[in-house]
């Protein structure tokens, strides 16, 4: 059923994310090499400030023979996913009040278009990412090909809560507003600036409840470590953020109705 | 087949919860919660308001049905109802075919997309394929007929070209049943031209609905119509008949403020001697305009008829003629320069032509003592007009053209009926002195403009 909704409009939800990608960069000059070009300026200037300015203090504490800032690249593009889908879903529905009042619009396929959109840039910073690895170590991580294991749990919750996003901030419309500080929280709580072994014992558990911890993880193993994916954690996550997008869908199309009377 | 049912509505009620506020709203959520806890239990947060009250309704397939009604009466929701954008409160939809709707000026564009981009996704949405559309999209390009624009953003649209382009995609999506608002007045002459070509074209094999204010379109597009009213369907049937009643039925509220206070009684009286002299079923008296406010009923008009020379009663015009139009009026007061005039409106309401006895010649040095009556009769030559149901309106006043005070209007005091013997295309006919077809002889085959010409 959830993934009904994106076969059965395909087309037209291609059509909507390509055009929302080209738009975000119209009228710049180098169009869509932004997309490439933004997360080679950030892994750069994350070098810069973990390897020049912060030194050794954080080199020692990942334990590793890679940059800090590779490692730290790989976990920010699972949240960046996370993030830009999450910050969009409140305004999908309010921003499209035509194709809720003047037409018969297929409204769930409104997070699918953002979701493929964030899909595009975390491939984009995935090659970035990886070519910058390539260009530092002279090899590349064969298990980067694992990646999208790692997108497909992703994408399915973020497309839960996309689905209750869309359909609550129609109603209450702080929740755009909200979605803000609660996406740094969840920045925070995950291994992303810090290893869950730099966090004390007794509050390892908050980090462990956030959802994103164990992705950041296998993000940071498959495109750094060179590791092979937890398999049955990414399947149990897989299951998890299918069940979730089923509840978000359901959620969506029982609200959808009173839509058109509110916006 | 032609009896099959295209739409069926039953019991349709749709409501709207009207809030103050977004904390209103809140609140009304957790009313149910706060009840159960504590046991008491705050009022309603929202008003309601009912924008369709029981409206039940069949269309069959191949049938045209306009919907009119005044602003705010439902007409454009009842049309969100059939297309399914809105969910009714009550009732049951069921709409047998493809539907396309066409609604108000928006017709689901993205302002951001150009407009072959909003094509291909609103033709999508009607169910076309990427290849159908391929394949119709330059019937569509040229049916719009908005040149270079097509590939410019829909936000630099003019309204006009909005309409165009959502109405072009609409023709080619091949529908079976047509929703359209109102969007029918937008474009220019040439494209409602070319519109109403189309729905005539369609009507063979599908359904329209077309909801308007204007009984124009409704009456030369529908056999059917539906009137509503607040949200209640007041009258349903043949469309003619709809119609006139809706125009009555509007001037009728017009009147209101203006005749609390006196004279509807006048029209009983007034009704019986007016009944006699036509017996068109349209006929009615006592509505009063309201731009006219009738402070008195010092003066009134008693009996209005219209005869021809010999002064035998019309009501039925079939030629250009020379017609009488004698207006019997008693007054209980002195009138300085009383003015007397009359309108002939045609169905829609719109004024063909009047006269006044002031336009002719200002009857200053006039007076007329209380406790008389008089008469007034205009001769005129009355036009070839369309086929079709007129009506005369009169009034008397007081006064000059400039400044006059009006003691006395009747709408639709006369109605009658014109049956131009020769075919009489548009609202009059003209009368032909002569008509050729002459043949010129051109000598050479060469188009040299020749001087004689």
């Amino acid at each position: 059923m959830v993934l009904g909704t994106l076969m059965s409009h395909h087309s037209l939800i291609w059509r909507l994310a390509r055009r929302e990608v080209i738009s975000r960069y119209r009228g710049s000059a180098i169009g869509v090499l932004w997309a490439f070009l933004h997360p080679f300026i950030m892994l750069t200037v994350y070098a810069l400030v973990f390897h020049e300015v912060f030194g050794s203090r954080f080199e020692t504490s990942v334990g590793g023979p890679v940059d800090f800032s590779m490692q730290l690249f790989a976990g920010l593009i699972v949240f960046s996913f996370l993030s830009e889908s999450f910050h969009r879903a409140p305004y999908l529905i309010l921003n499209n009040v035509t194709y809720v009042k003047r037409v018969v619009f297929p409204l769930e396929i409104l997070p699918w278009t953002s979701l493929c959109a964030a899909v595009f840039h975390a491939i984009a910073s995935v090659a970035v990412l990886v070519l910058l690895y390539g260009f530092a170590y002279g090899h590349i991580p064969w298990t980067v090909v694992c990646f999208p294991l790692v997108l497909v749990p992703l994408a399915l919750g973020t497309m839960g809560f996309s689905w209750i996003l869309a359909s609550i901030g129609v109603f209450v419309r702080d929740v755009g507003q909200a979605i803000g500080p609660a996406t740094t929280v969840l920045l925070f709580l995950s291994p992303v600036f810090y290893p869950v072994s730099a966090v004390p014992e007794h509050y390892r558990w908050v980090l462990y409840f956030n959802p994103l911890t164990f992705l950041v993880q296998q993000s940071q193993d498959i495109l750094i470590w060179g590791r092979l994916p937890n398999w049955a954690g990414l399947a149990i996550y897989a299951l998890g953020g299918y069940l979730l997008a089923w509840i978000g869908l359901m959620w969506f199309q029982r609200t959808r109705k009173a839509f058109a009377d509110v916006v | 087949m032609s009896s099959e049912c295209a739409i069926r509505l039953q019991g349709i009620t749709k409501t709207y919860r009207l809030y103050r506020g977004p904390v209103e709203r809140v609140k009304q959520w957790l009313r149910p919660l706060v009840h159960h806890s504590l046991g008491k239990c705050h009022e309603n947060y929202y008003r309601e308001h009912v924008a369709l009250d029981d409206v039940s309704l069949e269309i069959k397939r191949g049938e045209t049905l306009g919907i009119i009604g005044r602003n705010g009466s439902g007409k454009s929701t009842l049309l969100q109802i059939i297309s399914g954008i809105v969910t009714p409160a009550k009732g049951t939809v069921w709409v047998k075919g493809r539907v396309a709707a066409l609604l108000e000026l928006g017709a689901g564009f993205h302002p951001e997309f150009t407009g072959r981009e909003n094509v291909y996704i609103n033709a999508g949405l009607f169910g076309l394929s990427e290849s159908e559309i391929d394949e119709r999209f330059d019937d569509i390009a040229s049916f719009a007929d908005i040149g270079p624009y097509i590939t410019h953003p829909v936000k630099t649209y003019s309204s006009g070209m909005f309409v165009r382009l959502a109405f072009a995609i609409i023709a080619h999506v091949k529908a079976d049943i047509l929703l359209i608002d109102e969007a029918l007045a937008v474009g220019d002459a040439f494209f409602v031209q070319k519109c109403m070509r189309f729905l005539r074209k369609f009507m063979d094999h599908g359904t329209v609905v077309l909801v308007s204010h204007d009984t124009t379109a409704v009456l030369t597009l529908c056999r059917k119509a539906l009137l509503l009213d607040q949200g209640r369907a007041l009258r349903i049937g043949e469309a003619k008949q709809v119609c006139d009643y809706y125009l009555r039925h509007l001037y009728a509220i017009h009147a209101v403020p203006d005749d609390r206070e006196s004279s509807i009684d006048r029209s009983s009286d007034l009704t019986g001697s007016l009944g006699s002299l036509s017996n068109n079923e349209g006929m009615s008296i006592g509505h009063l305009n309201g731009r006219h406010k009738l402070g008195d009923s010092k003066a009134v008009i008693e009996q209005v008829s219209l005869t021809d020379a010999q002064g035998g009663i019309i009501s039925c015009v079939t030629q250009r003629e020379r017609l009488r139009l004698s207006v019997r009026c008693k007054t209980a007061v002195q009138l300085f320069s009383p003015l007397v005039g009359f309108l002939v409106r045609d169905r829609f309401g719109q004024i063909l032509f009047g006269q006044n006895t002031n336009l002719i010649r200002p009857q200053t040095t006039l007076s007329i003592p209380p406790g008389t009556r008089f008469l007034t009769e205009f001769e005129f030559i009355m036009p070839m007009l369309g086929k079709g149901s007129y009506s005369i309106s009169v009034a008397l006043a007081e006064g000059t053209q400039a400044y006059q005070v009006s003691h006395h209007w009747v709408n639709d005091a006369v109605v009658f009926e014109s049956m131009p013997k020769e075919h009489c295309f548009g609202f009059v006919g003209v009368e032909l002195i002569h008509a050729y077809i002459l043949q010129q002889d051109c000598q050479d085959e060469t188009p040299t403009p020749s001087p004689a010409l």
